[in-house]
């Protein structure tokens, strides 16, 4: 569990779990899932303390 | 469907941005386990409908009536919600977050009022340097809480959020936005909102040219006591995923980084 020095103070993390996407190719995201017709958008997720970011789910476009 | 766009104009370049195609949402669930203060951030901005990178020409109506009602899938929804697929204000779903939606009484199906996107002074008056979601029937409609078909508490004025138009004047082309949950134990589903507000209309937390991973977890660290307080609410189970859908169609919203931090 990692202690931070912040503002003068000590303050305590558990956890976090955050995303960019430099990890992922350019382009359009080309993971679907055929039998919902949606697709995973992967984590590329920095991750700590047990904290988690799974894979997105993209949702049908509304008409 | 949504791509990844390698944005190569601004300090921080190149940087990768996830693109929501046009009304298309993302869900991402996520494990913070037994958290008692979580801390969620989303660095967003929007671009045009074909160009992956143009900022200007965006005003927009859907409906375009304030006297109008329109469904779940017309309003704008930013912020966390259950890991379904379906959107907030569908049965069985719980929302947290930045939404122009009618907030009072049963939000099922048709809510009142249309959704636009209007050309913004980051006030809720006319200018050019923002673009501004909100609802013509009642403008400052800004941020809700459902839990299924019911709103559990909404906001309405303070936390409206304004996406950078003019770079300059923003100070960067990617918005801050964020909110702050809090409980007493574990398991309890009752929840403490917080939500910065910049004391007049805003729930703009920052602007920035390098809406990064590691300026991200520095916001959500430091978080701020400039507040608007919701709660504590009681909701039949909390939020588990990150969500974002925006319903209109002369533009996309862009993803630059966005994820949690449990501080407790």
């Amino acid at each position: 569990m990692p202690v931070r020095l912040l503002t003068g103070t000590f303050f305590k993390l558990d956890g976090f779990a955050l995303q960019d996407f430099e990890a992922l190719p350019i382009g359009t995201v080309q993971v679907p899932v055929p039998a919902y017709g949606l697709a995973d958008l992967f984590t590329g997720a920095s991750l700590n303390g047990g904290c988690a970011l799974e894979y997105a789910i993209l949702l049908p476009r509304q008409e | 469907m949504a791509e990844i766009f390698n944005k190569t104009v601004g300090p921080a370049s190149p940087e990768k941005v996830a693109i929501l195609d046009i009304r298309e949402g993302v869900v991402q669930p996520f494990q913070a386990p037994n958290w008692l203060d979580l801390r969620v951030g989303m660095y967003l901005s929007l671009t045009d409908p074909s160009n992956d990178d143009l900022i200007t020409g965006l005003t927009d109506a859907v409906a375009g009536n304030p006297l109008t009602n329109v469904m779940s899938k017309d309003r704008y929804w930013i912020g966390i919600k259950d890991r379904s697929k379906a959107l907030p204000g569908n049965p069985g779903t719980r929302f947290i977050g930045f939404s122009n939606t009618f907030a009072l009484g049963n939000i099922s199906g048709l809510t009142r009022g249309d959704s636009v996107l209007t050309s913004s002074n980051k006030g809720i008056a006319a200018g050019t340097d923002y673009w501004w979601p909100n609802n013509s029937r009642q403008q400052n409609y800004s941020f809700v809480v459902t839990d299924g078909q019911g709103a559990r508490g909404f906001l309405q004025d303070g936390l409206q959020q304004h996406f950078p138009q003019n770079t300059t004047t923003a100070g960067g082309y990617a918005v801050l936005l964020g909110l702050r949950l809090q409980r007493s134990q574990a398991h309890d589903r009752r929840v403490t909102i917080e939500v910065f507000t910049d004391g007049a209309h805003s729930a703009d937390m920052a602007y920035t040219n390098d809406p990064s991973k590691a300026n991200l977890n520095t916001a959500l660290e430091v978080w701020t006591t400039q507040v608007v307080t919701f709660g504590p609410i009681e909701m039949g189970g909390l939020p588990d995923a990150l969500h974002c859908y925006w319903p209109f169609r002369k533009s996309r919203l862009r993803i630059h980084a966005w994820g949690f931090l449990k501080a407790k």
